[in-house]
């Protein structure tokens, strides 16, 4: 391949050190002269990459592709190509529904505990160092300690001696017992609540690294470039010093605002009633490993794999404008 | 014009109104009163039989403790004479060769040996007479007509009354000498009435044990007994069988709280002794009223037996006695352990099993014994020391205690109380109680020495409570007292008291009050006493304390009484809770050395070297060792012939408390062995995670047999074809695995099907309504649990209210006022449980035909949705609740409950034990029908009639409950293995008869005696030890038994039966409206599911079209 017919302007000297011109070679030779170069580096990182691909890109490509079919994990897959998108967009009211509270869910919980997050990460930062560690753990705890959100569910109990029901009870507002977690109007907010309780979580702890690596020095320079307040100093320097720790939390809090389900399920049983705070994890859930329907549950997963690339997008442009 | 026209009529109507109100009147009266008589007497008749029904509960349940009954009786005395007024040296016998009086058809009398083969013929089979035990009870009555006695026979259930006669008044001991009856594994227990009244509690549960041996190998070469071995020499534990053996008990306190003996007061002249079936029947020999000999104390005993044989001293060397090997036992569930913790512990081997050891936690409750025996050799008589190599290290800090019976006698006082102390290592110690002697270095505990003369000796190790016994007792009484009281309060304050309105407690209830005094006065006495015990304050003393401190408070001041109920629960709870494990006496023993009083006492631990040995040996050996071969009494080359058996570890657990999949795999492992060892098929168990199964099904890895689904995993696995049919294949011909092995000791599924009632398999039948044969439906697995809702109710507080258990729903709705004005609930499972009740009550299936369409638009069933969320609407029943939590405490008096719950009250409400019982659920009246006739026949199980229409059918009240199932399947990798045969062979050992009564057993040695497995074989449920009146509601409600097939997108109507439910509940909607909104949803969701398996589903057209009923009488 390398004697290629060479194009007039590049000269001999260009012959001789062929392999070195980009332009030279197709794309592919391309990337195989530079891994060849670096094979050190490939060597270095292909236990990762394998496993990467094994268990993470691997498994997306395949809900791609059972997403076009009938599966019921036991069975040999039937090819049926958009059906399943089809019933999915246009005959599935429970979809619909799940969909609205999803964004729902996202819309306030991702903002409002990403705002949340760097505020509590802010105030945090200004503490003295023995201080800032205490304060840390204390905010951080409900997200380390697993299932401690059932502590809600106690407060919220059904039972005519849960904690709510009986204050209620005790001071008349109600004669029976509300069944909180088991009544339309109440599960959604009830589950918003629950969400931005354990919202401090890793991006928190991100922020608050980010804050530690802003150099003193810059702030400095700002105050003679003529930085009047705080909010200046927030906004001039240190978010677009710690963008990447932005970055990081966004993702983070889109994924699990939009993957929140577990919670749910935990608080408000499964599925939640007349579907109240059912989102896209519950609709895909209930496909999935209950109906034993693998390839509209992988249709329901693309779909949400798509919306989260979209918002990751989206607060991607949001960003960029930081600190401008 | 229209206004006058509305005049006039409103003036004509008005008097219309008056009119007719007059007429109506006339009317009413006029048939009224000639009815009014007939009414008021049948009334008042069916008032008086109701009052002295509730009466009866009422004396039995409120029989006073023994120590009150025996302190009332000996002040009679006291008073006058200052002495024990024991009664007459002269044995009162009561006759038992003849029938006696209002006595039990099933009760005989057995004077010659004809009279004992009809009774045995009637109840064993010919296979079953040729049984050893059979034979042994032959021979025993042999025996005993030889002595020219005679025996009655007393059935498990009814009650049988003797009269005698007495001569001289005073306090009598009571005797038995009985024979256990070959059949269930459960003690004999009687209630005992004199003159027709319980004289104390504790005479509700009078036990008798039973006998059982091991059955062990005699090794041909030395002659002794052996364990059996399998391939890899592993030792293999005995089998039990009964052995009966005439025996003869005094009467005591089966909970051990009263150590000695009853004694019963008698007065001169006639009396009647009644025996009230509790459980088992039994064989009785002899029945006494004596007064016992007294027991010397040690220093007595000492002083006779010196002046009559001398001290000299055991000079014997006599082979130890290893505890694993006893001659008998009281429990099945006592057996041969295997210990690892100790290098010593005889005999022990790095790497093979060896029985090496006794007891432990399977031999803790007051009663079970373990009896040895042994032979000084002739002229080898004199002082020796018993000395058992023990462990107690189940509870940290306290005591176990055991009494030693001596050839059939307490030899001494001391004996009876003997003390082995919290240790982790194991110990050697003479038998003592703890005494210690002398002062600082010198100080050494006094160890019991027993004369032993030459000859043969017996030897039997009880559990019992020793110093504690009393005081527990004491306890017990406190916890029932102080129960009483807060239901006393809580009637008046309610469930959430108010802590600012004054109750007026002092005019209400003043006697409660009263009784706050004394009650703290008690406690702090036992608390002073068991401080002294112990040795120490601690958490038992803490307890006790803080609760008279309590009663103090809410005595001296009535305004703490309400804010302080929530504690005061908390406080009884813990007490009844503390007591309850202070009951538990775990021992395990590894030997007992029989040694003269000069020997050396054996080492209790290895040293650090052999320790440091075994501990490597046995690392590197467990590398070698193959677990799965365990019991294999033939080595087996094919290794795809195992059987590879999965339970999930979150395997749904019906049974109670302590059995989580863990538990549940190591008791079936152990089990697997002698399964094993019987049929030489290896099976290889395996506790993988929950939701494992069907990925591993789909790589083709999966096992051969998975056991612990949830009843509606086999059809859905079945449907897609996962899991293979145990009787028609899919063309309809028939399937047999069990075909091949030949010996018949496989059951064919065909046999195997009768063992459980025909809804069990309901659920696990591939409903298909294009097979013409409907009886060739596919099955796909074998039940192993069923449970169901029963009623659960609380006896004690019906009767303080003057109520019967409700039998039908009517009953019930009629009694709710009554404890809702006590501020009690009722308590029943909301959703679609009480809708299923409903519907199957009157015969409404969930479906039509075979699940093509939800059945939920029938009249009835739209009224019986109705009728379930009228429950929570109007009657108001609490929607979610702690059921355990408020039955103990009497919130709750009544409940529907699946039945396992029995499991969680006796283990978690010991202090309500006897005061509450579960029953079939209530009926519903209707009119029988043709297809209850032709059910009646099918099954042999009859409707409760309760009256007759004017039409002249009959009225029934149908009590059926809904049944639900855990399962075992096949997965299609057996198939593929070509293993069927064996897989088939292990499900039809796992959910037979032996293999479910054993687990059953296997977990009343986990759980304790109170502890049931819900299994859905019959025959095994009858096998084991309920007591007999809740076994007899039980079956009851097993006849009267349906289940939800599972369909394809079956699960769809739960969640919408939900959601209407909850949607009237919260915002008041109107049921029928809710239900039908959700009707075509299901019938699409069933359509859909039912076409992605080809099946036949309801035209597109027809779809939708949904009859509307806007009218169901109200």
């Amino acid at each position: 391949m390398s004697d290629k017919p060479i194009s007039p302007g590049d000269g001999e000297a260009t012959v001789k050190k062929q392999a070195v011109n980009r332009g030279d070679m197709t794309k592919w030779q391309w990337t195989l002269r530079e891994m060849r170069v670096n094979k050190v580096g490939y060597f270095m990182v292909a236990p990762f990459f394998i496993l990467f691909l094994i268990f993470t890109v691997l498994p997306i490509v395949l809900s791609l592709f059972f997403s076009f079919t009938i599966f019921n994990m036991l069975e040999w897959p039937k090819f049926v190509f958009l059906d399943n998108y089809i019933r999915l967009l246009l005959d599935d009211d429970t979809f619909l529904k799940a969909i609205t509270n999803t964004f729902v869910f996202a819309a306030v919980t991702g903002p409002i505990s990403y705002v949340l997050s760097f505020m509590m990460a802010w105030f945090i930062n200004e503490l003295s160092p023995k201080m800032r560690a205490f304060v840390t753990l204390i905010f951080y705890a409900p997200s380390i300690s697993g299932q401690v959100y059932m502590i809600w569910q106690v407060i919220f109990s059904s039972d005519q001696y849960g904690y709510a029901n009986s204050l209620l009870i005790r001071f008349n507002f109600i004669s029976s017992p509300i069944l909180w977690f088991q009544n339309k109007d109440y599960t959604m907010g009830l589950c918003i609540v629950v969400a931005l309780w354990l919202s401090l979580g890793t991006s928190f702890l991100a922020f608050i690294a980010g804050l530690q690596t802003v150099d003193r020095s810059y702030y400095e320079a700002g105050a003679v470039d003529g930085i009047r307040n705080r909010w200046q100093e927030l906004w001039y320097v240190t978010l677009p010093l710690m963008k990447n720790q932005l970055m990081f939390g966004a993702v983070m809090t889109i994924t699990g605002s939009f993957g929140f389900g577990a919670i749910v399920t935990a608080l408000c049983g499964f599925p939640s009633v007349e579907y109240s705070a059912h989102t896209i994890m519950h609709h895909l859930d209930d496909y999935g490993s209950i109906r034993f329907e693998m390839g509209y549950a992988s249709a329901i997963a693309t779909l949400l794999f798509f919306l989260m690339v979209g918002a990751n997008l989206l607060v991607n442009r949001l960003l960029s404008k930081v600190g401008t | 014009m229209k206004s006058e026209i509305i005049k006039q009529h409103k003036a004509t109507s008005n008097k219309k109104r008056h009119f007719c109100i007059l007429l109506a009147l006339l009317m009413i009266f006029g048939t009224i009163i000639p009815i009014l008589p007939a009414m008021t007497v049948s009334a008042a008749e069916a008032d008086a039989e109701k009052q002295s029904r509730i009466a009866e509960v009422r004396e039995v349940l409120s029989a006073v403790p023994y120590t009150e009954y025996l302190k009332d009786k000996s002040d009679l005395y006291f008073k006058e004479t200052g002495k024990l007024p024991y009664g007459s040296d002269t044995p009162i016998v009561i006759p038992l060769n003849s029938i006696p009086e209002h006595s039990i058809e099933d009760c005989k009398t057995i004077n010659k040996i004809d009279d004992l083969m009809d009774i045995l013929k009637k109840k064993y089979t010919d296979e079953e007479m040729q049984k050893d035990e059979v034979k042994k009870t032959i021979e025993e009555f042999n025996g005993l007509f030889d002595k020219g006695k005679t025996a009655i026979y007393l059935p498990d259930k009814g009650s049988v009354a003797f009269n005698f006669t007495v001569e001289k008044e005073g306090l009598y001991n009571l005797e038995f000498t009985y024979l256990q009856v070959v059949g269930k594994t459960s003690a004999i227990e009687r209630m005992i009435k004199i003159d027709d009244k319980v004289p104390f509690k504790e005479a509700r549960y009078i036990t008798m044990t039973k006998i059982y041996t091991d059955d062990y190998k005699i090794d041909p070469e030395t002659g002794e007994s052996v364990f059996d071995r399998d391939i890899k020499e592993n030792e293999i534990r005995p089998s039990k069988s009964e052995a009966p053996e005439w025996r003869t008990i005094l009467t005591d306190d089966s909970s051990g709280f009263v150590s000695e003996p009853f004694l019963y007061y008698l007065t001169p002249g006639e009396h009647v002794l009644t025996l009230d079936a509790v459980r088992e029947s039994v064989y009785i020999g002899e029945i006494r009223f004596v007064v016992a000999p007294s027991v010397p104390i040690y220093e007595e005993y000492l002083e006779q037996k010196k002046a009559q044989y001398g001290d000299k001293k055991g000079t014997a060397d006599i082979k130890l006695i290893q505890a694993q090997m006893p001659a008998a036992t009281s429990e099945v569930t006592i057996y041969p352990l295997n210990d690892r913790t100790s290098a010593i512990t005889q005999p022990q081997d790095s790497s093979r099993i060896r029985l090496n050891s006794i007891g432990g936690g399977k031999w803790q409750m007051c009663g079970q014994w373990i009896r040895y025996e042994f032979d000084i050799p002739a002229g080898d008589s004199g002082w020796y020391y018993i000395v058992p190599r023990f462990k107690q290290a189940i509870y940290q800090g306290v005591y176990s205690s055991r009494k030693i019976r001596l050839d059939g006698e307490i030899p001494f006082q001391e004996s009876a109380k003997l003390r082995f102390n919290f240790s982790d290592d194991w110990q050697v110690e003479p038998l003592n109680d703890g005494t210690v002697t002398g002062e600082g270095k010198n100080k050494t505990k006094k160890f019991f020495e027993f004369y032993l003369s030459e000859g043969h000796h017996v030897i039997e190790f009880e559990v019992a409570l020793g110093d504690m016994a009393e005081l527990l007792g004491q306890v017990e009484d406190s916890v029932m007292h102080l129960n009483e009281m807060y239901r006393k309060i809580r009637m008046i304050t309610g469930a959430t008291p108010d802590a600012y309105r004054d109750y007026g407690f002092e005019r209400q209830i003043p006697a409660v009050l009263e009784g706050m005094w004394d009650e703290a006065q008690n406690l702090r006495n036992i608390s002073a006493q068991l401080e002294e015990i112990i040795g120490s304050k601690g958490e038992h003393t803490v307890m006790l304390e803080k609760m008279a401190l309590q009663l103090d408070k809410m005595a001296h001041n009535t305004d703490r009484i309400a804010p302080g109920m929530d504690n005061f629960k908390t406080n009884i709870g813990g007490m009844a809770e503390w007591l309850l494990e202070r009951r538990n006496q775990p021992l395990e023993v590894d030997y007992i050395k029989i040694q003269p009083i000069d020997q050396k006492l054996p080492k209790p631990e290895a040293n650090f070297f052999e320790a440091i040995a075994f501990e490597f040996s046995s690392f590197i050996m467990s590398f070698f060792a193959d677990y799965n071969s365990q019991g294999a009494m033939e080595e087996i080359t094919d290794k795809s012939k195992v059987v590879e058996v999965w339970l999930g570890s979150s395997a749904p657990v019906m049974g109670g408390l302590a059995l989580a999949g863990r538990d549940q795999a190591q008791v079936l492992r152990q089990m697997i062995v002698s399964f094993t060892q019987n049929t030489n098929i290896q099976v290889n168990l395996k506790l993988v995670a929950g939701g494992s199964l069907l990925p591993s099904v789909l790589a083709g890895v999966g096992p051969d047999v998975s056991v612990g689904n949830w009843g509606g995993d086999a059809i859905n696995f079945a449907i897609r074809s996962a899991v293979l049919p145990l009787n028609y294949d899919k063309e309809g011909n028939p399937v047999d695995y069990s075909k091949g092995s030949g010996d018949g000791k496989i059951k064919s599924f065909d046999e195997v099907r009768t063992f459980f009632t025909p809804s069990a398999l309901t659920p696990l039948t591939l409903h298909d309504d294009t097979i013409e044969d409907q009886s060739k439906l596919q099955v796909f697995a074998l039940p192993e649990c069923q449970t169901f809702p029963m009623l659960f109710y609380r006896k004690d507080i019906l009767v303080d209210l003057d109520l019967e258990v409700p039998t039908t729903w009517d009953e019930l709705f009629d009694i709710v006022p009554v404890l809702q004005k006590k501020n009690y609930d009722v308590g029943i499972l909301p959703g679609i449980l009480p809708l299923y009740t409903f519907m199957f009550q009157q015969n409404v299936p969930i479906y039509k035909g075979d699940g093509i369409e939800i059945n939920l638009d029938d009249n009835i069933a739209l009224d019986s949705f109705k009728r379930m969320t009228k429950l929570y609407t109007e009657y108001k029943f609490p929607v979610e609740f702690n059921f355990a939590n408020r039955f103990r405490s009497g919130d709750m008096p009544i409940s529907v409950q699946y039945y396992d719950a029995y499991n969680q009250l006796t283990v978690f409400a010991p202090e309500i034990r006897g005061l509450w019982e579960f029953v079939p659920l209530p009926g519903t009246i209707r009119e029988k029908t043709p297809e209850d006739e032709k059910w009646e026949a099918e099954t042999g199980y009859l409707y409760d009639v309760v009256g007759e229409s004017e039409t002249g059918t009959k009225i029934i009240s149908d009590n059926t409950s809904p049944g639900s199932i855990i399962c075992t399947f096949m997965l299609r990798s057996s198939a593929a293995k070509e293993n069927t045969s064996n897989a088939w062979a292990f499900m039809q050992w796992w959910v037979g008869s032996e293999a479910q009564g054993r687990f059953g057993s296997e977990l009343v040695a986990m759980m304790g005696a109170a502890a049931k497995y819900p299994t859905a074989n019959l025959e095994a449920l009858g096998n084991m030890p309920w007591p007999t009146a809740d076994y007899e509601n039980l079956q009851e409600q097993f006849k009267h038994l349906e289940a939800v097939p599972e369909v394809p997108g079956g699960y769809i109507v739960q969640r919408y039966v939900d959601f209407a439910w909850k949607a009237v509940y919260n915002d008041g909607a109107s049921a029928v409206e809710q239900i039908q909104d959700y009707l075509v949803d299901i019938d699409k969701e069933l359509s859909r599911k039912r076409s992605e398996f080809n099946m036949s589903v309801i035209p597109r057209d027809k779809l939708g079209k949904k009859l509307v009923i806007d009218d169901i009488s109200e």
